[in-house]
């Protein structure tokens, strides 16, 4: 039984001018002990997908319209308020992206740490809890974490608080992280310390972790599998290697064919032409047919299924030019010459 | 296209030129009518200045809102006749109370004008100047806001005697500071736009400047104050005739009226009542109308 | 914080000198003869011009403001013609009537009204909240005066319920002095039924009182928990598995409570204006009453102790106001 199992999940968001289908039937499973990376754009619903599976969407706009999440075998979207808080931090920890506006600024580091050290056991003692928060801050190798507990978070720089935050998540001793997007709002230097740190505590507390990231380079330092999500679906989920040696779906082709080659700096990096279409009124079959280069009449008209690319059952890709073996590899968009 | 009535070349300029204009204002409409708080505001402060407006020429007693005396109708209940029942010199109530809206409203446009008139111009030069011409006029302001504002007007009507003039300029004198306030800080932000700056770099005069961007920018937080103000600055008129400092009777004044009613309590309840009443719904409606308009032109989500 | 404290009270001190400026220039722009008010109506035209010398208002200005700072400094602030009193006198006698009362309306206002609005923001778009709501506009709305009179009408009138005005009935026996305060000095002396009979005495003019400050106290604490319970730091809390009701009753309220301080500040200015109001429909003997019937009667020296006296107290409070924030928000310390 997979860790953690999202089966055709749909969610929508009733808004101002109608209702935006966010989720347009997600399927993914995670083994216990993977390191999985979802990469997309902005706005193709992955940090939607990351709350969904703690239920952190706020419940009047956001609306589930079918699927399901299974943690260890347990029903998320059936589970009660009860059930639902003691997985929050014990069951599965969450790192978020912007450690600014996710601490509460007024405050101490140490009160927020005894707040969420409470929540998952109430009969600790002011000296345990001290204890254990010098303990988890020093296992994100914060120094002097003593004097630490007394700062408030605007006292602090992002990578310490960042830091913080992924102590916090990890305070309740989680099977299971998420880290959604937890180094898009640092600087460069800083990303690769953060982002070891985060591998290196995977590695050694046995960590199942899903990592969130519109950065390529990000999710390639540390996820085996990597995830390909466009406009609220998964279009390409294989292993790494495989991913980045045989790209198959044209939009993750055009992803790679973005980023920009150092060995040939005459050569500008290829876009994808258009853009990500508007979620209230999505383009009928696949979502990126209007963009595609590959694009064929059944596209517009079927959306195509998540499934297994030839004989690679761990190489998965929603694509009807892929299913049918169409033109593997053809007028698919190269590195222009400038 | 109907062909009944073709629009002539100079309205179809008009559009054409001021199409965003006219957009902006179909929107800021459409956003206004979605509140229905916001909409019974709008319908009170209308009823008010329809009344207003025609009020002494529809009361069914012309004669008493000057106060003529009928001594044998004296305190009467309402009735059908009297829908509000007469107070102590005979007159009809009703009629009083309509005629005094138009009191009110000249109270309240006084009141507010004079206090925008002498506190945006300080506030945009506070604001936009700074420096030491900033704390000045800003100290200044702080010592008038550190008094109560009923109490300073309390002070000032004492000191001239009372009236319904002395209560208007006293509380003019109370409420411009709060004018300054409020356009120093949005000049202070307005001042550090880019497209100051840029207006500065090109070698705009100050008076340039001060006239096309600050002045148009201030516009919508000075509107939404004023309005809530007009309520704010009648109920503290009416305060002012309660306690027998504003306007004298027989003058159809809100506040005077209660004043006087209040000597027949409680066997005559209904005298100060209903005045009380009008005083309500007219604070109540333009508090409304000022709430909706701030979501209106400055919406944010959590107003709601 | 010291140095906070520090340059928060050089500020009032500076204000207070505004004040005494401003309270000078109205007393000397009235038409009226201070000195033939003072004499009376049978003076005859050389008293009044004795009292005119002896008052120093025949000087010229800048040196009769000299002359008002150094009594206000000695704390002279004349003689009332009404109660024949010196001002001080008066203000010391009708200051703790007051205090009491806004101090009751305020208690009674952050009492309700502030887990009243963390309550609406929780259940938002519910009944209660819309109720809340309709609640919060009118309460600022309302004419004290006249909602006075109303519930003077049916609560003690009609119904027999309370009494119509007054601190204490006529016949009751006043607690002895310790603050001033009745309801305070009588809970201290352990006068149970005293305690009772200023209770119902207090309780419409607190509660009149009140509502202004009770609304805004609505709006604004319903406005900020909305947008904190929005935010993302109650989002991670929530994520970590922290309790709902620490996250609002704790997490989340400490934020909003300091848009909710400001406005507190801002309605103890306007309550204490309304005590002129509310005084006079219940007769309660504090400083607005004094005001008033001093004012009417010309009587400046008291109306001007009141507003210096009210002054001070308003930008006191604001000096707390500030205190506490900066003690709430770790942020603004270190400016």
């Amino acid at each position: 039984m997979s860790l953690l199992e999202i089966e055709d999940y749909r969610l929508a968001f009733d808004g101002f001018e109608g209702r935006a289908h966010v989720l347009d039937g997600i399927s993914l499973s995670v083994e216990a002990g993977e390191a999985v990376g979802v990469v997309g754009e902005t706005g193709c619903g992955k940090s939607v997908l990351a709350r969904s599976i703690l239920r952190l969407n706020p419940a009047p706009p956001a609306r589930v319209t079918g699927g399901a999440i299974r943690y260890d075998g347990a029903d998320v979207l059936a589970m009660d308020k009860a059930a639902l808080r003691r997985m929050r931090g014990s069951d599965i920890g969450m790192v978020f992206q912007d450690p600014v506006t996710y601490l509460n600024p007024v405050f101490t580091i140490g009160q927020q740490m005894a707040e969420v050290l409470r929540a998952h056991d109430r009969r600790l003692s002011r000296a345990a809890i001290r204890a254990r928060s010098v303990a988890l801050l020093e296992s994100v190798r914060l120094p002097e974490a003593g004097a630490l507990l007394g700062r408030y978070p605007h006292e602090l720089s992002g990578g310490m608080r960042q830091r913080v935050l992924i102590a916090e998540a990890l305070a309740g001793n989680p099977r299971l992280l998420i880290a959604d997007e937890p180094t898009t709002a640092l600087d460069v230097t800083i990303q690769r310390q953060v982002l070891a740190l985060i591998a290196d505590l995977v590695r050694r507390m046995g960590l199942t972790l899903i990592l969130i990231s519109h950065d390529l380079g990000v999710i390639g330092a540390i996820c085996r599998r990597i995830v390909v999500m466009y406009a609220g679906n998964i279009v390409e989920d294989a292993p790494a290697e495989a991913l980045f040696g045989r790209p198959l779906h044209p939009y993750t082709r055009g992803l790679l064919a973005a980023i920009p080659d150092l060995k040939r700096p005459d050569h500008l990096p290829a876009s994808i032409p258009g853009s990500i279409p508007n979620l209230r009124q999505p383009p009928p079959g696949c979502r990126f047919h209007p963009r595609c280069p590959l694009a064929m009449p059944v596209c517009a008209q079927v959306k195509p299924v998540l499934a297994p690319a030839g004989d690679e059952a761990s190489h998965r890709v929603a694509c009807h030019a892929v299913a049918t073996g169409t033109a593997l590899g053809a007028a698919v968009p190269r590195a222009v010459p400038a | 296209m109907s062909a009944t009535a073709a629009p002539g070349p100079r309205l179809a300029r008009f559009r054409a030129e001021y199409a965003g204009v006219l957009r902006q204002g179909r929107f800021f409409a459409w956003t206004f009518a979605r509140s229905p708080s916001a909409l019974l505001g709008l319908a009170l402060v209308a009823a008010f200045l329809l009344l207003a407006a025609i009020g002494p020429w529809i009361v069914p007693y012309p004669e008493d809102a000057r106060g003529a005396v009928h001594l044998a109708n004296r305190l009467q209940p309402p009735s059908a006749s009297h829908l509000f029942g007469t107070d102590e010199m005979g007159n009809d109530i009703l009629t009083r109370v309509i005629t005094g809206t138009r009191t009110s409203f000249w109270i309240g446009l006084t009141i507010t004008g004079l206090a925008a008139l002498v506190g945006v111009p300080l506030g945009i030069m506070a604001g936009y100047f700074g420096g030491r011409v900033r704390s000045v006029i800003m100290r200044v302001t702080d010592v008038f806001l550190a008094v109560p504002g009923l109490v300073l007007a309390l002070a000032i009507v004492a000191s001239l005697g009372p009236g319904i003039l002395h209560g208007v300029l006293a509380l003019a004198v109370v409420w411009w500071p709060g004018y300054v306030r409020l356009i120093e800080a949005k000049a202070l932000t307005l001042r550090s736009e880019a497209y100051v700056e840029a207006a500065r770099t090109m070698g705009a005069s100050h008076r340039w400047i001060l006239w096309h961007h600050i002045l148009p920018n201030c516009v919508s937080p000075l509107v939404v104050k004023a309005s809530m103000d007009m309520g704010m600055a009648i109920l503290a008129a009416a305060s002012l005739g309660f306690v027998g400092l504003g306007a004298k009777p027989p003058a159809p004044e809100w506040g005077a009226m209660i004043s006087v009613g209040r000597t027949f309590m409680p066997d005559w309840w209904w005298y100060p009542a209903f005045p009380g009443l009008f005083i309500f719904l007219t604070v109540l409606g333009f508090n409304l109308f000022g709430d909706g308009l701030r979501d209106t032109l400055d919406p944010r989500s959590a107003r709601g | 914080m010291l140095r906070l404290l520090a340059r928060r009270i050089a500020y009032v001190a500076l204000m207070l000198g505004g004040l005494v400026l401003i309270t000078f220039v109205i007393s000397n722009v009235t038409p009226a003869d201070p000195a033939a008010l003072a004499a009376g109506p049978d003076a005859t035209p050389d008293m009044v011009a004795t009292l005119r010398q002896e008052y120093g208002l025949d000087r010229p200005l800048p040196e009769q403001f000299v002359r008002y700072v150094g009594d206000l400094l000695h704390f002279r602030l004349g003689r009332s013609i009404q109660s024949g009193n010196e001002v001080t006198d008066d203000l010391a006698r009708y200051l703790p009537a007051t205090l009491e009362l806004v101090l009751l309306a305020m208690g009674f206002a952050c009492v309700v009204g502030i887990p009243l609005g963390v309550l609406s923001a929780v259940r938002r778009h519910s009944w209660f909240d819309h109720a809340i709501r309709v609640l919060a506009v009118s309460g600022v709305a309302l004419p004290a005066f006249w909602i006075a009179l109303l519930l003077q009408l049916v609560l003690a009138v009609w119904m027999g319920w309370l009494p119509t005005g007054g601190q204490l009935s006529i016949a009751a026996d006043p607690p002895p002095v310790v603050t001033g305060m009745v309801l305070l000095d009588a809970l201290l002396a352990g006068e149970w039924a005293t305690v009772s009979d200023a209770a119902a005495h207090a309780v419409m003019p607190a509660f009149v009182l009140s509502l202004p400050c009770l609304a805004s106290v609505l709006r604004v604490n319903r406005a900020e928990m909305i947008e904190v319970l929005g935010s993302d730091h109650v989002t991670a809390a929530r994520a970590h598995g922290v309790a709902p009701g620490r996250v609002v009753g704790l997490l989340a309220l400490k934020n909003a409570m300091l848009p909710t301080m400001a406005m507190i500040g801002l309605r103890f200015g306007w309550m204490l204006g309304s005590t002129v109001l509310v005084e006079t429909v219940f007769d309660w003997p504090g400083l607005g009453l004094y005001a008033v019937s001093s004012a009417i009667a010309s009587d400046f020296k008291p109306v001007m102790g009141v507003t210096l006296c009210i002054g001070l107290l308003f930008m006191l409070a604001n000096l707390l106001v500030d205190l506490a924030y900066g003690w709430l928000d770790p942020r603004t310390r270190g400016a």
